[in-house]
């Protein structure tokens, strides 16, 4: 008999807010969305997305640990492990945020340019903001950061630790500051004499988003104490304020791919086919685009087989798909693994699974890994939202969803896996990426799907509206990021539609 | 009636002059007369003073053109180089797209992209000095003679890559041990068949000299003094100084020009000599230029240096040929060498997919003859470079997926070989007049209409058809009338 212990998610996602105390937790069962977190655990869909004084909530990610247990036959049995009765689990977070002092993201080709700094005439010991955290363990903990982290000196705040109720750890991010106030920002800005500012690189600005490994030691009475070291990791990213629709590759796919998982040879339409269909439906809600309407949302006929009709319908949303979504969305690639799996239920090689209410599905650590993955675009990595390019990299991979501890080359660059390392390359500040690069042309866009381009300002609207209305440049998305409203489902429970909600009056369409 | 000679019709190279410290070199002493016109020129035995721009203007002679003023010969030169940026961007776009999903293709796209830039750096340079912005094409010559090499659409294969090294390269005796050991039987294998390639980068060379101040070396670009080129030959005032407060595309201007995705492609405002030189000494080190000082950029990796990672990469050898064929063209477009698309409906499509890169042409064009300190102009110039975008980013990226997933001929398939777009000009002749521009881009977008038309009539398949009435609801949002 071994045991195993594995800290899940692999990859955790938390999101910036500048809600004092006010949270909720990243998703954790596939299909279901952010969660409220409650006191027994029970699943329940996060009610809103600001509190009640208008503040955007942050989102924690939840770590939690699962013991895998193989007996004599090779059969494995999981369970998770909390705190008490003996039992401790001791967290420990590195983070950072070493953005200002990376290299100019250029493009896919080059995420980093390491010949050219964004901050090339300050110190990097100065430009890195790097807080240290003490341990965390018990019940309902809480520790900031002591020293905090700093950028030229000044504080920034890239969040705190928390435990739950049963001592699992919650990692929330920062507040979304951006700064400072008084330098250009933006394509083609710059500050006289130096290089042009670009939507992803603007000297002499930080922001506060930040990523690092997550450890921990479990201390069950009778048993060796287990040590795992940077054995998960974490991603402080921007807000999602489109959180019920996803990227059509989202960073699951990417990084699933990236660590070998192979696809099944028979796909299953409920599981495999449906999560792309519906994620192309959905950027109705947040973009325009004539593309997205187009997608059929007959669930039941895709997933009918040995029907001339089904079969064409089959046919002509695999080109849509394939051809048109793939040219609407920018700097957009399907995975080979999406490829089989459409590919192959458009010939007719799947599982006829529909099933239109699905029940709520357990907590697994599969689906903890799929649902925290499943939140975050895997495309248009120009440089991202959450992650760029580099989570293509299969050497980042020491197994799925795990960053490698061992040093590794990307894009002729060496990658020492070490806190700030995912999100360096990210805009910097993000406010700018988010305020330019809506759309690359009026026909192609980028992620729609958590940075909303048109919506619907309410159930009975006709017609989509701006969602940076009365956001006229990149200044004002950082000073009112926390006005902008979140595309939520109305009503609340339904699927949809999704629609516009608890956007700030001082920012009205007009 | 006086036939007007194209710009490049005008250069004429310089005889090459004596290396009488030359050793011959172990190309030359294979007999091949041509071959000798090539030298390998080492660094003990060329003075220091040359450089190694000096050893390829040796080799090729120093381009000129005779007569003209040196304001005259920069504006001559600058519309040739614009026409041979245009050309070849076009020709690596067609290479990039015609391997798929190789790695290859992004790293041949990011080298178009940047030729984009430098033709849109071209375009300020050419408005600086007084002379209006250029789209021609260089295959649009009666009888190009100074081509880098014959226009043509081809697919990425070993001869063609070994061509761009050929257009891209410095001088031998600048690079690594490794590339020059690559290039030598590449030069001798061009040279035995008698094609001369003249490097683009030396036309980058004269005008550098031409926009100095005076006979001084420059810190940036020191060489270019020390080449032998006619001295005091500068050009004095720029007639056209002002453009960069108006006309000419700035970085700076919102997001219009898409500055984030250069790409690192050289994109600069040209409004002062400084400025024009800091512009010729960056395209020239980027992509073509046979130069050694050091640049601003010291890693930014050249495109020859781009070329010949990919030509040295074990996996390029073992790409499986491409199915895409060389110089497509459709009925009445002509090409005696080329390939007749005769799919009737990819046909149909590369028609609609010429018109709408003719489109894209006419309207950045049509956007930089508008002021954009004017309140009334910068939103038409805004909207006509919106379009290009549109064009570039939306049409032509999603025409080119149904073109290539058709077969080029009749009755054919696609793995025997793929149709793919043809990039046909029809002749086009871009006015410089604003309202003249406006009433081409309408003739264009009738034109277009009448092309999606046929291709709807052609009976596409759902995505293709989605993709053509998507262009049409667009048309209609341009001219509602």
């Amino acid at each position: 008999m071994t045991k195993e212990y594995k800290i899940y998610p692999g990859i955790g996602i938390s999101r910036l807010g500048d809600s004092p105390d006010s949270f909720f937790l990243s998703p954790e069962l596939p299909g279901l969305g952010p969660l409220e977190l409650t006191a027994d655990d029970s699943p329940k869909s996060v009610g809103n997305y600001k509190d009640a004084n208008g503040f955007v909530r942050r989102q924690a990610a939840r770590f939690r640990i699962f013991e895998f247990d193989t007996d004599g036959t090779g059969r494995t049995t999981s369970r998770e492990i909390i705190s008490g009765s003996g039992t401790q689990i001791e967290w420990r977070v590195e983070l950072a945020n070493e953005k200002s002092a990376a290299g100019k993201f250029i493009n896919e080709d080059v995420p980093e340019d390491t010949a050219k700094l964004r901050n090339p005439d300050v110190a990097q010991s100065d430009l890195v903001i790097k807080p240290v955290y003490a341990p965390i363990s018990g019940a309902n903990q809480t520790v900031t950061a002591s020293p905090d982290g700093k950028f030229r000196g000044q504080a920034v705040y890239l969040g705190e630790l928390r435990t739950d109720s049963k001592g699992r750890l919650m990692m929330l991010g920062g507040r979304g500051v951006s700064g400072p106030r008084d330098l250009p920002i933006g394509s083609g800005s710059g500050i006289p004499g130096h290089p042009h500012n670009t939507f992803a690189n603007n000297e002499g600005w930080h922001d506060d988003v930040a990523d690092g490994p997550i450890s921990a030691t479990i201390h069950i009475p009778g048993q060796t104490d287990q040590v795992l070291t940077n054995a998960a990791w974490v991603i402080v990213a921007p807000p999602d304020y489109a959180p019920y629709t996803n990227g059509i590759t989202t960073l699951y796919d990417v990084a699933s791919f990236a660590a070998g998982m192979k696809p099944p040879a028979t796909p299953s339409f409920q599981n495999d086919v449906l999560p792309i269909l519906k994620a192309a439906a959905g950027l109705r809600w947040v973009s325009s685009l004539a593309i997205w309407t187009a997608i059929s949302t007959d669930y039941l006929q895709l997933s009918t087989k040995g029907d001339a009709t089904a079969d064409q319908l089959r046919s002509d949303t695999l080109g849509l798909l394939l051809n048109n979504v793939a040219s609407t969305l920018a700097n957009f690639r399907f995975t080979d693994n999406q490829l089989h799996v459409l590919n192959n239920w458009a010939n007719g090689n799947f599982l006829s699974d529909f099933d239109p209410n699905p029940p709520t599905p357990p907590l697994t650590p599969d689906g903890i890994d799929r649902a925290s993955l499943s939140q975050a675009v895997g495309g248009g990595f120009f440089p991202g939202i959450e992650a760029g390019i580099l989570m293509t990299s299969p050497d980042m991979y020491s197994a799925p969803f795990r960053v490698t501890n061992k040093l590794f080359t990307f894009k002729g660059v060496p990658r020492n896996p070490h806190a700030g390392l995912i999100t360096r390359n990210m805009a910097c500040p993000w406010q700018s990426d988010f305020f330019e690069c809506e759309k690359q042309s009026e026909t192609t866009v980028w992620w729609p799907a958590q940075r909303p381009i048109e919506v619907f300002v309410d159930a009975t609207a006709q017609t989509q509206r701006p969602w940076t209305d009365s956001i006229p440049t990149h200044q004002a998305l950082i000073d009112k990021f926390s006005k902008l409203g979140f595309v939520e489902p109305l009503p609340r429970g339904g699927p949809e539609p999704l629609v516009e909600a608890e956007r700030d009056p001082s920012i009205p369409h007009p | 009636m006086v036939r007007q000679l194209r710009p490049w019709q005008k250069i004429t190279w310089g005889k090459p002059r004596p290396l009488a410290t030359l050793r011959p070199s172990p190309l030359a002493s294979l007999g091949n007369a041509v071959a000798g016109f090539w030298r390998t020129i080492t660094k003990a035995t060329l003075p220091s003073a040359l450089g190694s721009l000096g050893s390829a203007l040796d080799a090729y002679g120093s381009p000129t053109v005779p007569g003209v003023s040196a304001l005259e010969e920069a504006q001559i030169f600058l519309s040739a180089g614009a026409e041979v940026e245009h050309a070849l961007l076009v020709e690596y776009l067609y290479a990039a797209w015609s391997l798929g999903t190789s790695p290859f293709a992004d790293t041949v796209s990011t080298i178009a992209i940047q030729e984009m830039c430098h033709l849109i750096t071209v375009q300020n340079l050419l408005m600086f000095v007084g002379s209006q912005p250029s789209f021609s094409r260089q295959d649009q010559d009666e009888a190009p003679c100074l081509d880098p090499f014959p226009f043509s659409l081809r697919p990425l294969a070993k001869a063609v890559l070994e061509d761009f090294l050929l257009t891209e390269m410095p001088p031998l005796e600048s690079m690594i041990a490794g590339d020059r050991v690559t290039m030598e039987p590449i030069l001798r294998s061009h040279s035995s068949q008698g094609n001369t390639v003249h490097p683009v980068g030396l036309i980058y060379a004269k005008l550098y000299w031409l926009f100095q101040e005076d006979d001084t070396p420059t810190k940036d670009w020191p060489e270019v003094a020390r080449s032998g080129f006619e001295p005091g030959r500068h050009i004095g005032t720029f007639p056209g100084a002002a453009s960069g407060a108006t006309f000419q595309a700035d970085p700076q201007e919102g997001t219009t020009w898409h500055f984030g995705s250069t790409a690192q492609g050289v994109f600069e405002t040209i409004d002062s000599r400084q400025a024009a030189l800091r512009a010729i000494f960056e395209i020239a080190a980027q992509g073509e230029g046979p130069v050694s000082a050091p640049t601003t950029q010291p890693t930014e990796p050249s495109h020859f240096r781009r070329f010949m990672d990919i030509y040295q990469d074990p996996t390029f050898a073992g790409l499986s040929p491409s199915n895409w064929p060389i110089n497509p063209y459709v009925a009445n477009q002509g090409a005696p060498s080329g390939t007749q698309v005769t799919h009737p409906l990819a046909a149909a499509l590369c028609r609609v997919f010429d018109r709408r890169y003719q489109i894209l042409l006419a309207s950045l064009r049509a956007s930089l003859s508008h002021d954009r300190t004017s309140a009334q102009d910068i939103i038409i110039r805004t909207k006509y470079a919106s379009w290009a975008f549109e064009e570039m980013l939306g049409s032509l990226k999603a025409l080119l997926g149904s073109i290539s997933r058709l077969p080029c001929q009749q009755g054919g398939s696609v793995a025997q070989r793929a149709a793919a777009p043809t990039f046909n000009l029809d002749g086009l002749a871009l006015p410089n007049n604003a309202a003249d521009l406006d009433k081409v881009l309408l003739q264009l977008h009738q034109s277009a209409a009448a092309d999606i038309n046929t291709a709807l009539a052609a009976r596409p398949d759902a995505s293709t058809a989605f993709t053509l009435k998507g262009m049409q609801q667009t048309d209609r949002g341009r001219f509602p009338n």
